[in-house]
């Protein structure tokens, strides 16, 4: 196992550093200045200033020879088009926004989902089955800028239910402003409750089929320890491998939601970055976001030996 | 809005490169000795104080403030204003630091400048005194004496006429990276900057006591008095700002802020909220509390906002307009609608004749030029818009007399010359001639670069590239790219299109095409040496008819050589609510909607 973990950092940083690489040299290569725009108006000395400010006066390799040592002590340097703003000031005040935006969509979405799933599982066949596998159909189907517009148009617009716009900050952040939360925790939630409704009841249809089922009735182990012990955990195998990389995936925010919402939150800054050519930030971002993902692989991996003792992990012991 | 967030850069950067022009005209020397009076649109004449508007907000779209007596019974209880915050970068909040529209509207509301730009009654911008009372221009036009108001920053400490000085400086450090060009008339200023002199005292600009300013110009420019409603003439707090632990204006809490309002909140990409400042001089007529700028990109977010009463002003759009149209004839939202100053046009690859190698030839580019039918374009393609027929907007005024006529224009002479295919033909075929190309129309292939990010501007491509094959019978290579104002300074192209929003001036749109002294690659390097020696001479004009004249002796020579081909005048169009008043919604101002002294009105 320890032989297994270290193997895994030493490929996150391997990972991380090829990636770094091919982001440098793809955005140095990409067309766009990113601050033609701020000094095309400037003259010459103040223009040559401000390349110099951000170093990109300096030949590319040697940029990516600074930018490495930078990166070693998580300096990505000053985004070019915000001053005085770097990874880390962006980080702080954004990803706590996103992250609270996610985790209420995940954790709302999911625990309905998951009981949405049981019910359709149990009443299998029923109307009540077809009634939530249509919903989930839909769900998946329909656009989270669509439901959005639609809820922000109808609960806040027409009825003034709910504010349109706005989030909780400051010390609001993570535990006051409800009502702003609620629209976009739905309009985003909705996608996880069809999601891992359908995920579950799938899952548990598929373990009702299994021998060992059939070996634990005719023990005659009772009915609710065969659907605690057996079936529900059985089903839960792939809910709780696929959870971690939701939770990732949400840590990060949704670019749609934060934009209708307006949400101060890192989905849309992220992809205004991109747009901008703001290198520093990219290169952030990116192996931010490498680093998270490679992270919560990992722990999925170390999670399926936990939830399902079939499994081993390669180099363990048998 | 989209039009004007993809050319956001320009509106300001326009007023850096004003004095870029300025160089040119040291470098020329040729100043002229004789008294010059201001032409600008400034109410200022060489010996006459500027009136003060201590009163009351001019009228806009025929809003009043309301009287002083009476206001507290005009007045909603709510006094808060909500607007939209810019699409474009928002991020440096204090003068000096700022480059983008968005952050000139918040400055212009939180400082005061020497002056303010409002709207007049006919809508058209114009000045009032604010952090100055009045202000003297000396007969020979070098020298501009500022009489301070009593006015204090926001913690209590007077603003005085060193925090104009500090701020004139910190502009002329290069290492600021701040515009530095509309300082540049002002005596031994680009010595300074070039590090040829260090003694502060040796330039143009000084503080006899704490409440008078003085600048002195290298030679008389009808132009300068118009920098210093913008930037150039806001004040800075030296101790303030050498104690800012960040950029200063990237961190409202260590801030000081003279205008009418302060900044309390700020979510960086999201949102902005002023609240009045009691130590303005003019706090008595400042009537809004709050005014929350919030950023929503999403313009479907903006109409609800808007439907439900919690957006004051929102811009017209074509998915919502023909509903809100309906909605302002029945009078529940009012509509505002005037000429812009975006001046939208062709540009031709002049510097080396493009990837054809055709676009030297004026008679080419004209012909190019003329075979667009602008009521056309502007009609089918855009649904709204002004044609433009001459490249400076009809919302340019030389001093206070119009230069432009909407609708009206040199280039719709020559399209009555040139009305037929053969005519324009013709004349194309002998631009080829003369550059003894023995090309047949049929053969010319010429590269069109754009950047379309929106349906119609793809539209408006097709549509042109289609003209100029059905009306020239050449062929047009299409060419959408990301990054169409990379292509312009490598000069990869034939064709393509820009915008330009200078000032109030037709010098900010003319000087432009200066080449080196411009912006050069705005008009493809178009040149032409009769132009840059008069734009070198013309603000030092001091007979606002006669400098029109020269201005208009300019414009036809660009023209006439297709230096540009106008194409239209974006409009500019918002919806506001009813009980919202006192708005002044600018061409050139700082800020773009004015509302240091609007209210909100009672129902």
């Amino acid at each position: 196992m320890i032989k297994f973990v270290l193997r895994r950092f030493l490929e996150l940083l391997l990972a991380l550093f090829l990636i770094a690489t091919a982001t440098f040299f793809l955005t140095a290569a990409a067309p766009g200045d990113p601050l033609l725009s701020r000094t095309l108006a400037l003259p010459e000395a103040s223009r040559d200033a401000m390349y110099a400010k951000y170093g990109l006066d300096k030949p590319v390799l040697e940029r990516y020879v600074i930018t490495m040592k930078g990166m070693l002590h998580g300096d990505f340097g000053e985004s070019v088009v915000y001053q005085g703003q770097t990874l880390q000031t962006i980080l702080r005040d954004k990803l706590p926004v996103s992250a609270r935006l996610g985790l209420q969509q995940l954790i709302f979405g999911v625990l309905v989902g998951l009981l949405l799933g049981v019910i359709a599982a149990v009443k299998r066949e029923t109307w009540i089955d077809r009634c939530i596998v249509v919903f989930a159909v839909l769900m998946m189907s329909v656009p989270e800028l669509v439901l959005g517009l639609i809820f922000q148009k109808y609960f806040a617009g027409t009825l003034k239910l709910l504010p349109v716009i706005g989030w909780p900050t400051g010390k609001d952040l993570w535990f006051g402003g409800w009502k702003y939360t609620i629209l976009p925790t739905l309009s985003g939630g909705l996608l996880y409750i069809a999601t891992y409704s359908r995920l579950l009841k799938t899952s548990i249809l598929d373990v009702l089929d299994q021998d060992y089922i059939l070996t634990a009735r005719s023990k005659g182990l009772s009915e609710p320890r065969i659907v605690w012990s057996h079936i529900m955990r059985n089903s839960m195998i792939p809910i709780v491998t696929r959870l971690p990389v939701t939770l990732a995936m949400c840590l990060t925010g949704s670019f749609m939601i934060e934009k209708i919402f307006a949400i101060p939150g890192i989905a849309a800054y992220f992809v205004e970055a991109v747009s901008a050519n703001d290198l520093s930030i990219v290169l952030g971002e990116t192996v931010f976001l490498a680093a998270l993902f490679i992270t919560v692989i990992f722990l999925t991996d170390i999670l399926y030996t936990i939830v399902d003792p079939r499994i081993r992990i390669q180099g363990g012991k048998r | 809005m989209k039009q004007i967030t993809l050319n956001k850069w320009k509106r300001l950067s326009a007023l850096l490169l004003a004095l870029v022009m300025a160089f040119a005209l040291v470098s020329c020397g040729s100043t002229s000795d004789g008294s010059a009076a201001p032409s600008a649109s400034a109410p200022a004449s060489d010996a006459e104080p500027a009136a003060p508007t201590d009163s009351a907000a001019p009228a806009q779209e025929g809003d009043a403030a309301p009287a002083q007596e009476s206001a507290s019974s005009d007045l909603a209880a709510d006094q808060t204003l909500n607007l939209l915050l810019s699409t474009s970068t928002v991020n440096v909040l204090e003068p000096n630091g700022a480059s983008w529209v968005g952050e000139a509207q918040i400055y212009a509301e939180t400082q005061a400048g020497l002056l303010r730009i409002v709207t007049d009654e006919d809508g058209n911008d114009s000045y009032v005194a604010d952090g100055a009372e009045d202000y003297v221009i000396s007969d020979d036009g070098l020298t501009y004496t500022f009489y301070l108001r009593d006015n204090t920053w926001s913690d209590g400490v007077p603003v005085t006429a060193q925090d104009y000085v500090y701020s004139f400086f910190r502009n002329l450090d290069p290492e600021n990276g701040f515009s530095t060009t509309q300082y540049v008339d002002v005596k031994n200023a680009q010595a300074y900057y070039d590090g040829e002199i260090t003694d502060p005292a040796e330039v143009g600009i000084s503080a006899p006591d704490d409440h008078t300013v003085v600048y002195t110009l290298e030679h008389p420019n009808s132009e300068f008095i118009y920098y210093l409603a913008y930037r150039s003439g806001f004040p800075a707090r030296q101790d303030v700002i050498e104690a800012a632990t960040s950029q200063y204006g990237t961190d409202y809490t260590e801030m000081v802020f003279s205008g009418p309002f302060k900044i309390t909140s700020w979510v960086k990409d999201n949102s902005v909220t002023l609240e009045k400042n009691e130590t303005y001089w003019d706090a008595d007529n400042v009537y809004l509390n709050t005014v929350k700028f919030q950023l929503v990109p999403e313009i479907s977010t903006q109409a609800t906002l808007f439907d439900a009463q919690q957006l004051d002003v929102v811009e017209y759009n074509d998915d919502y307009g023909e509903d809100w149209l309906a909605q302002a004839d029945a009078g529940q939202i009012r509509y505002i609608s005037k000429p812009g100053a975006y001046s939208n046009f062709l540009m031709f690859a002049c510097e080396n004749g493009g990837n054809s190698g055709l676009m030297g030839s004026a008679k080419i580019r004209l012909a190019l030029s003329l075979a667009i039918d602008r009521q056309e374009l502007v009609d089918v393609i855009w649904g709204r818009n002004e044609a433009a027929y001459t490249y400076v907007p009809p919302a340019c005024l030389v001093g206070t007399t119009e230069f432009n006529v909407t609708g009206e224009g040199l280039v719709k002479e020559l399209q009555a010359q040139y009305a037929t295919d053969e005519q324009l033909q013709a004349l194309f075929q002998e631009g080829l001639t003369e550059l003894n190309s023995s090309l047949a129309l049929s053969d010319v292939y010429l590269d069109f670069v754009r950047q379309s990010n929106t349906l119609a501007e793809q539209n408006e491509v097709e549509y042109l590239a289609q003209t100029w094959e059905r009306r020239l019978g050449i062929h047009i290579n299409v060419v959408n790219t990301p990054d169409d104002e990379e292509r312009q300074q490598q000069m990869d192209y034939d064709i393509g299109l820009n915008s330009w929003e200078g000032g109030a001036s037709p010098y900010d749109y003319l000087f432009v095409v200066n080449v080196p002294f411009g912006l050069k690659y705005l008009t493809g390097v178009y040149t032409n040496e009769e132009v840059n020696g008069l734009l070198a001479n013309v603000t030092a004009i001091p007979d606002e008819t006669e400098q029109a004249n020269v201005y208009h002796q300019i414009e036809n020579i660009i023209l006439e050589e297709g230096g540009v081909g106008p194409l239209y005048f974006t409009d500019i169009r918002y919806f506001v609510q009813t009980d919202v008043q006192g708005l002044h919604f600018t061409n050139f101002g700082a800020a773009a909607i004015e509302f240091s002294h609007a209210y909100i009105a009672a129902e």
